[in-house]
């Protein structure tokens, strides 16, 4: 693993009560987020800096949960054409 | 040297200093960290950075922003989330400017809209810190993230570097300051300091909410921010977690119960106060 990769773990942990703790989300965790929860203000304010591109592959991440397992590009590796 | 810029020599000269006589936080050790002394914090004249990284779980209005965790740290937080790396200041690479000057354009590459300092604790590596900024000068907003148990040398230091800093306003009282985070005259450096840069940038206030010390320690900072800081916005972070040595004492072994972050943000609503997350 590069060591920016390892930068970029989030860290989650899942109460017995069901409550999420996050630290340090990344980027393509609070899409997801955002795409679980939509209704949820805290999380939609913080994915508003993703865009229109991010909040579709959000949704797209919802209708299609095992592409989570599949993972998804960087953005950097991302065609800009 | 851009005209205007803040980063000047006498600064930084003064900056520096510190590492020969160390008063950068209210420990006031006096030691000669670059000749190999140590305080409390244990650092000496490098900072180290152990990871950086772009994240969107802070206050909504820095995301995304660029953090960089500095080891070491001058509190000893019994249930820090940052563990071992906030508190040995051996950890990590050494903050350099070609280091900093190339993560920066990492980050400006990933669209991070500002760069973060955190910790550990940011004050005690401050000279280093104005070093790499004055040879970099990133072109984004400067976040300063911090406990707020620096001096006021250390807030005249930083004084036009910084364009919002993140008060990390813990403890309600100085007793709780002691039990858990090992420092003294908790409350009347952190308030003064509050008051001291209030003046000069943006500034939030962000509390990070203990099972057990609602009364103790969450109330006493809505009550005083209401009475002296009442336009200064809160942020209320309910995501306690019993990590590092929480389990030694009785209450912050336990989790945050259920509805501790409704009601802390409904009381500092009702105080009149900004709540922005």
């Amino acid at each position: 693993m590069e060591p920016d990769d390892e930068a970029a773990i989030s860290e989650i942990t899942i109460l017995p009560d069901g409550r999420v703790c996050v630290f340090g989300a990344s980027e393509a965790l609070i899409a997801l987020l955002a795409a679980l929860d939509p209704r949820d203000a805290g999380i939609r304010r913080r994915a508003a800096p993703l865009g229109r591109p991010r909040a579709e592959e959000a949704h797209e991440l919802r209708q299609d949960p095992a592409a989570l397992c599949r993972g998804r590009p960087r953005r950097d590796e991302e065609p800009t054409g | 040297m851009l005209p205007g810029s803040p980063f000047t020599p006498e600064r930084l000269v003064r900056a520096r200093r510190q590492y020969r006589r160390c008063t950068l936080c209210e420990h006031r050790c006096g030691v000669d960290r670059a000749g190999g002394q140590r305080g409390a914090c244990g650092a000496g004249g490098r900072a180290r950075v152990y990871r950086h990284r772009i994240e969107y779980g802070e206050e909504p209005e820095l995301v995304p922003s660029h953090l960089f965790y500095l080891s070491g740290c001058n509190m000893r937080c019994a249930y820090c989330i940052g563990e071992a790396d906030a508190f040995d200041p051996s950890r990590g690479r050494v903050l350099s400017a070609p280091f900093f000057r190339e993560a920066v354009a990492w980050g400006q590459a990933r669209e991070a809209r500002n760069v973060q300092w955190v910790g550990g604790e940011p004050t005690i590596h401050l000279p280093a810190v104005l070093g790499v900024l004055a040879a970099c000068r990133p072109p984004v907003p400067l976040v300063w993230k911090s406990n707020f148990y620096g001096t006021e040398e250390s807030w005249d230091l930083l004084d036009g570097c910084i364009d919002v800093y993140v008060a990390d306003f813990k403890f309600g009282n100085d007793a709780c300051a002691r039990r858990i985070a090992r420092v003294e005259n908790y409350l009347a450096v952190v308030t003064r300091n509050l008051g001291l840069v209030a003046q000069r940038a943006r500034l939030i206030v962000r509390h990070l909410l203990m099972p057990g010390h609602f009364d103790c320690c969450y109330r006493p900072v809505v009550a005083w921010m209401r009475k002296y800081l009442p336009t200064v916005p809160i942020s209320v972070r309910d995501g306690y977690l019993p990590r590092w040595k929480a389990s030694e004492y009785p209450e912050l072994a336990a989790l945050l119960e259920r509805d501790a972050g409704r009601r802390a943000r409904a009381l500092a609503r009702d105080c009149g106060l900004e709540v922005i997350s």
